[in-house]
């Protein structure tokens, strides 16, 4: 069921007795800043394919990877089970149009990162 | 005698400077909405995010010519307001030795100060540790 | 002599701290250099592109128990710059990053221009800079 809620772009809940490792992976600086932020998104589809649960928020200038045309850098960690989030006042600050990005990436509130951060067990990285 | 770091829910370590991108916005936007669903923050700010605390940043920043009457908060205000608004739970920490080596070293109250070799110390009192940005 | 030709200032780096510049920003510092030196020209590109598209203000946030609402402007900013008759251009690959809709909601006097279109033209500026 965790595989295909994560095939599915949709995190499963954890529970007393999976005790998943939580990844949180924060994409900050974009496409703009040249080939490490596809680097980073690489970084987040491997560990997804080693059977993590993983979590991508683009924040800041890194709202950019999900825009199309840039978007095809996230085919590989979506297809790989990683979840996409957005977050909404780097969306709102760049003028981005919600119908410009994918359907699979979810524009979310901070509170909803914190939520995530304040889950047991959970491991940030920030790039 | 060291003092005890007190336990936080999360460590959030401050790397990057101001005013090259919005990280320090991230950095606050993060402590507040943690804050509010009732988490402990502690934030050590090193490299030149150590300036964000500054005494000399005064209350405000300086007048804008073209908005004369506008007040802007100055951050060394905004991490006091949010120390004020989460006394229990909310913390702020500069890095002793950043500090120092960049003239920073007159902090507002309730920003503590700490040597750079009890890092450790304050992973150790976190329960999840995220590293911002790069010095 | 005296040189009275603009100076062309490109940005590339965009939203460089909400909270701690607040107004004083690229596009701020622009207008006063046009007044300096006597004309001033500023071509978008990049991330700083889409400070060319129309937007909603910026939000508002909350730290402690204080609304913010001082928060940099870019579009704002942009206006402020237009107003002051300094030309504005923007690069089309800026523009197209940020996805389709964008080319329609262009600021009102920014105008588009190719990727590196304006090189050609910097021996007619006064000097061409970062900023």
């Amino acid at each position: 069921m965790g595989a295909q809620n994560r095939a599915a772009g949709v995190a499963a809940v954890p529970t007393e007795q999976q005790e998943p490792a939580w990844h949180l992976l924060i994409e900050s600086q974009g496409p703009f800043a040249g080939p490490a932020c596809a680097s980073f998104l690489r970084d987040a589809a491997t560990l997804a394919a080693s059977g993590e649960a993983v979590t991508l928020l683009l924040l800041q200038d890194g709202v950019g990877a999900a825009v199309e045309p840039g978007a095809p850098t996230l085919a590989d960690p979506l297809a790989r089970g990683v979840r996409v989030w957005a977050d909404d006042f780097s969306v709102a600050q760049r003028g981005i149009h919600p119908d410009d990005l994918p359907a699979a990436v979810r524009v979310v509130s901070m509170s909803d990162v914190a939520e995530l951060v304040l889950l047991p067990g959970v491991r940030v990285v920030w790039h | 005698m060291a003092t005890a770091v007190p336990r936080t829910d999360v460590l959030l370590t401050l790397m990057g400077a101001p005013h090259s991108s919005d990280l320090v916005t991230s950095c606050l936007r993060m402590a507040q909405a943690l804050l509010e669903r009732g988490a402990s923050v502690q934030v050590w700010a090193c490299g030149y995010a150590t300036m964000l605390t500054q005494c000399s940043l005064g209350a405000t920043k300086p007048r804008n010519l073209a908005a004369w009457g506008t007040e802007y908060p100055s951050t060394a205000t905004l991490v006091g307001d949010l120390l004020a608004t989460y006394p229990d739970t909310a913390y702020w920490y500069g890095c002793r030795f950043c500090g120092e080596d960049r003239g920073a070293a007159s902090h507002i109250p309730g920003v503590r100060v700490q040597p750079p070799w009890r890092f450790a110390d304050h992973v150790a009192s976190a329960g999840t540790v995220v590293f911002l940005g790069v010095m | 002599m005296a040189d009275w030709r603009p100076a062309l200032a490109i940005v590339e780096k965009a939203y460089r701290g909400a909270v701690e510049t607040q107004f004083f920003d690229a596009l701020y510092s622009a207008v006063e250099l046009h007044r300096q030196l006597g004309g001033l020209e500023v071509l978008l590109r990049g991330a700083a592109a889409s400070y060319a598209v129309e937007a909603p203000p910026v939000p508002t946030l909350t730290i402690g128990g204080r609304i913010v609402d001082t928060l940099n402007d870019a579009r704002h900013g942009l206006r402020a710059l237009l107003d002051a008759g300094v030309a504005v251009w923007v690069e089309e690959p800026g523009l197209a990053a940020l996805g389709p809709h964008t080319r329609t909601r262009l600021v009102p006097g920014v105008r588009r221009v190719a990727a590196g279109e304006l090189a050609g033209q910097w021996s007619t500026y006064r000097m061409v800079f970062f900023l």
